[in-house]
């Protein structure tokens, strides 16, 4: 009996996850220094589309244009809920600038901001490379991942990432409810950051 | 040096005329108490215990205890924060490794009889390592903490040197600096052999 412990006691760590799903995390991260108190700089930008980050020579399937919308509405959704309000473009005394991005390589703790709705705006910002916010995570293939930058404390050279939020590998799962899970996990990512709120 | 020796002597020549000395390898289960019960609820059987003792006058033991301890549970839809600035939800694995190391003494109330009783007392050092991972993070509290535990057994003679054994022994691992405290109740089935 006492030898057969000995047997069961194999690992320090028994069970744990055995899929790739069982490690689905919805996290939120705020930088430091970031202030969301001013209650009327409340307006900001995002553009129509999810982004690609990461190695962009890879071949991988583009967002379906559906499943983009409907992200990118329960963003902007969830953003009006806390007293944001959508500009339309970047003339518009925007305060924040919003992104929707899909992470389509492990391990890019640095990224490329790869052009898009955001070149037209901050011609500067294409092109370069920055760390997101103080996080130095491991992001997985298939991250949905939303970041926002605060305009009024940034400067030409050094965008200030206020927040960041994703929902870790949603992307990458085959799963037919990844439309569900992912409109699920942007209202969690919301319910994690109440410190967003201006209103 | 003379009085050291005879006193040696005297010692030793009670010792071997009044000791007994048997051993007992257990299978070691745990169930977590009190604020460890929040962290992990889960019944575990993972674990093995060796317990020495030196029995005098058929009453009275000194000994050491060394066990095992592993408990673990995956609690879903959690919400953790990591650090000031970020938040996690999602699965969280948490698990414990506990080594408790002790010195103990034991009474034993009816030696002789077919089943024969003891309650004792340990004390010593436990390490213990406590993870919750969630995704690619991982929250720990491990270290030396002072453990302590009282026991309740039972002695069941299966022939001249084998007994079946069964304890509870309630396992205490104090508050460290930056951790916390840990109990759970260890539940010990096993065999002591010995002349005793």
């Amino acid at each position: 009996m006492a030898f057969g412990a000995v047997a069961l006691m194999a690992s320090c760590y028994p069970g744990g996850p055995s899929y790739v799903e069982d490690y689905d995390i919805t996290f939120a991260t705020k930088a430091d220094g970031a202030d969301f108190s001013d209650k009327v700089a409340n307006k900001f930008f995002m553009p129509n589309e999810i982004f690609d980050i990461g190695d962009t020579n890879q071949n991988v399937d583009p967002v379906n244009p559906i499943f983009a919308a409907k992200v990118l509405a329960r963003v902007e959704a969830q953003m009006v809920e806390y007293g944001y309000t959508r500009v339309a473009d970047t003339s518009m005394g925007e305060n924040y600038g919003v992104a929707v991005q899909r992470l389509i390589s492990d391990n890019w703790v640095t990224y490329y901001w790869g052009g898009g709705g955001y070149c037209g705006w901050y011609p500067y910002w294409c092109g370069g490379y920055y760390p997101p916010t103080g996080s130095t995570y491991n992001y997985q293939t298939g991250t949905l991942y939303v970041t926002m930058i605060d305009l009024d404390n940034s400067t030409p050279t050094l965008p200030f990432f206020v927040w960041d939020a994703g929902i870790s590998g949603l992307l990458s799962s085959t799963q037919s409810n990844t439309e569900a899970r992912a409109l699920n996990g942007i209202n969690k990512m919301f319910e994690l950051s109440p410190y967003l709120k201006k209103n | 040096m003379k009085k050291i020796i005879i006193a040696l002597l005297v010692v030793f020549s009670f010792g071997a005329q009044a000791q007994d000395y048997f051993w007992s390898l257990t299978w070691d289960h745990s169930l977590p108490m009190g604020s460890t019960a929040d962290k992990i609820s889960a019944y575990s059987v993972r674990g093995v215990g060796l317990d020495n003792r030196w029995v005098y006058n058929e009453k009275y033991s000194l000994g050491f205890y060394m066990g095992w301890h592993t408990m673990y549970e995956a609690k879903e839809n959690e919400t953790s924060v990591i650090n000031n600035n970020t938040t996690v939800y999602g699965t969280q694995y948490r698990y414990i490794n506990s080594i408790p190391l002790a010195l103990n003494a034991h009474y034993y109330f009816n030696p002789h009889d077919k089943v024969s009783f003891y309650a004792g007392l340990g004390a010593g050092g436990t390490w213990l390592n406590y993870r919750n991972e969630v995704n690619l993070w991982a929250i720990i509290d491990k270290g030396w903490r002072f453990g302590w535990y009282p026991e309740v057994g039972l002695h069941v003679p299966l022939n001249r040197t084998t007994k079946l054994m069964a304890a509870a022994k309630y396992q205490n691992a104090t508050a460290r600096k930056g951790g916390d405290a840990y109990s759970y109740l260890s539940l010990n089935f096993g065999l002591s052999w010995g002349f005793f």
